[in-house]
């Protein structure tokens, strides 16, 4: 059997926790501040390990439908419309793109979308931060930023919710 | 396809644009390679002499850790003829989480230098010709940045200063603050630093253009609550009052203190320093919020906001306008995401940075900010 990512993990934390730390010169801070850098990541790819494709269609399916409902909403001028376009025609590509042309299309918005778009986009797009910041918030917990927002106690909780 | 393709906004100061640029540009080269402390000390001491150092010689080098975008160095100066000084270098890697220049930099210790407590400036290579980066070099200054016995997260935020230091320490911060507010903007000593006053809300669009510009530059995807902020800023630019000088990342983390004292040895991080609105600090401070062990909330750890910025208006006759603080508390935590969400990602990706883990580890505050961000545009402004 191969040892699992779980295992080579716990062995690195040791490692570094318990050989490569200790030899480090006290003098150089750099390498002493990199050193329990590179132990936290550890301990956090532990957390995150198993979960991360997951994640990323969690994240995928929530672009998608803020996508949809933002194509549906309201109008606006030829800003707002060229943006529209683009945004329809990203929901075929990756999700870095589909996000680009989300983000633009809300700021299209600001040009020349008509008041009821302008406001229906604000309250999508607030909705949608929601979820991505407590997606945010369970992923990274081991990292130490608390974002103060109400969220589940594990990835495994989280993923969990849309079942 | 990548939000740089998006129309660049303008109007936007000449030397800020000209620093994003060159890094933009410089894009395709590297990897960044972390440089050894031979190779640091066999350009430094060609570089002082030049300066018109007699018979310099560098001794005692060493890295320095701490902060998360300069690399910086250590040293002692032996000179023909002057006593040894310690000192320290910072330099420029090719990206970083904040890029700026070293030259306004330089400019700004030298106009504070002697009216608050700053690291003494001694020497720049604003464009990196004998250093191989942009770099500059200062007085070393003795301090911490936080409690020995404390824990922070990186870059100082979290500090938590307990009863002493809090109640020591808020005084000076406060007074090198307005100190810093009452420098004359248009003095010659800030050569490179340009005066937004060609209309009441051009201060207010600058800092716009320049957070908007360096995240179209960085991000590596979209973000669609930081559509809504832009949008939500552009249409909310205030009136600026009076113009100050602004520091831009004041806040505890960024400051030396001598513990046993209680005293601040050093303002620091002067890369973000600009001409604009004394809110803009304020509302940094403010949104740079650690909460106590008993669960009250502080302003950088100090005091809470309500009484800084009381004490703020007694020691400098200015109104704290509400919608303005509620603007540039907008303005603080949109840059905060793009820092960490955009920057620091972004330099960590194309391996431009000697720091590329503790990069990787700042972006993940980002949705602090981005959380911060959400609940102020749900909120709306105050009447």
């Amino acid at each position: 059997m191969n040892p699992s990512v779980e295992l080579r993990l716990r062995t690195m934390i040791r490692a570094v926790t318990e050989n490569i730390l200790p030899a480090i010169d006290p003098d150089d801070s750099l390498a002493q501040e990199q050193g329990r850098l590179l132990l936290g990541h550890l301990h956090a790819l532990l957390q995150q390990h198993g979960h991360e494709e997951a994640l990323r269609s969690r994240q995928r399916r929530l672009l998608d439908r803020l996508a949809r409902d933002l194509l549906e909403a309201g109008s606006g001028g030829p800003v707002t419309l060229a943006a529209r376009a683009a945004l329809g025609a990203a929901l075929a590509d990756s999700d870095e793109a589909l996000s680009i042309a989300v983000e633009r299309f809300v700021l299209a918005t600001g040009s020349d979308g008509d008041a009821g778009l302008r406001e229906q986009t604000a309250g999508l797009v607030l909705a949608h931060a929601a979820e991505e910041v407590r997606a945010g918030e369970v992923w990274f917990r081991a990292m130490g930023f608390a974002t103060g927002i109400e969220a589940p106690a594990s990835v495994a909780a989280l993923l969990e919710e849309e079942r | 396809m990548t939000v740089a393709n998006a129309p660049p906004p303008h109007d936007l100061e000449r030397e800020i644009a000209r620093t994003i640029h060159g890094v933009h540009a410089a894009r395709a080269t590297g990897p960044y390679r972390l440089r050894t402390l031979g190779q640091v000390g066999a350009v430094l001491e060609p570089f002082l002499a030049a300066r018109g150092v007699h018979a310099p010689r560098v001794t005692n080098l060493k890295r320095l850790g701490g902060g998360a975008s300069k690399e910086q160095f250590v040293f002692d100066l032996e000179t023909a003829s002057a006593p040894p000084r310690r000192c320290v270098l910072r330099m420029d890697p090719m990206e970083a989480a904040v890029i700026t220049s070293r030259r306004r930099e330089f400019e700004a210790l030298q106009a504070m230098h002697g009216r608050i407590p700053v690291p003494e400036p001694l020497w720049v290579d604003v464009d990196g010709s004998a250093l191989g980066r942009p770099a500059l070099v200062t007085s070393f200054v003795a301090g911490v940045t936080k409690p020995t016995a404390s824990s922070s997260n990186v870059s100082g935020f979290g500090t938590v200063l307990g009863d002493r230091l809090r109640t020591a320490l808020s005084v000076p911060f406060l007074d090198h603050l307005v100190s810093l507010h009452a420098y004359d903007v248009r003095s010659p000593v800030l050569a490179s630093f340009q005066v937004p006053d060609g209309d009441p809300r051009q201060a207010a669009r600058w800092q716009v253009n320049w957070w908007t510009t360096v995240w179209r530059n960085d991000a590596l995807f979209g973000l669609p609550v930081l559509g809504l902020a832009e949008r939500w800023l552009r249409e909310n630019l205030p009136v600026t009052r009076e113009l100050v000088l602004v520091h831009s990342d004041y806040r505890t983390g960024n400051y030396l203190f001598d513990e046993a004292r209680g005293e601040i040895t050093a303002i620091l991080d002067w890369e973000l320093v600009h001409v604009g609105d004394y809110h803009q600090d304020l509302a940094w401070i403010d949104a740079m919020t650690t909460r106590e062990p008993g669960g009250e909330k502080l302003a950088s750890g100090l005091m809470p906001f309500a009484e800084l910025c009381a004490r703020y208006a007694a020691a400098t006759g200015r109104m704290i306008d509400q919608k303005t603080l509620h603007f540039y508390r907008m303005l603080a935590y949109y840059q905060g995401a793009v820092i960490c969400l955009g920057s620091s990602l972004r330099a960590a990706h194309e391996a431009h940075n000697h720091q590329d883990a503790l990069l990787a580890w700042l972006a993940t505050a980002g949705y602090m900010f981005m959380n911060q961000l959400r609940l102020l545009l749900e909120r709306g402004a105050p009447p």
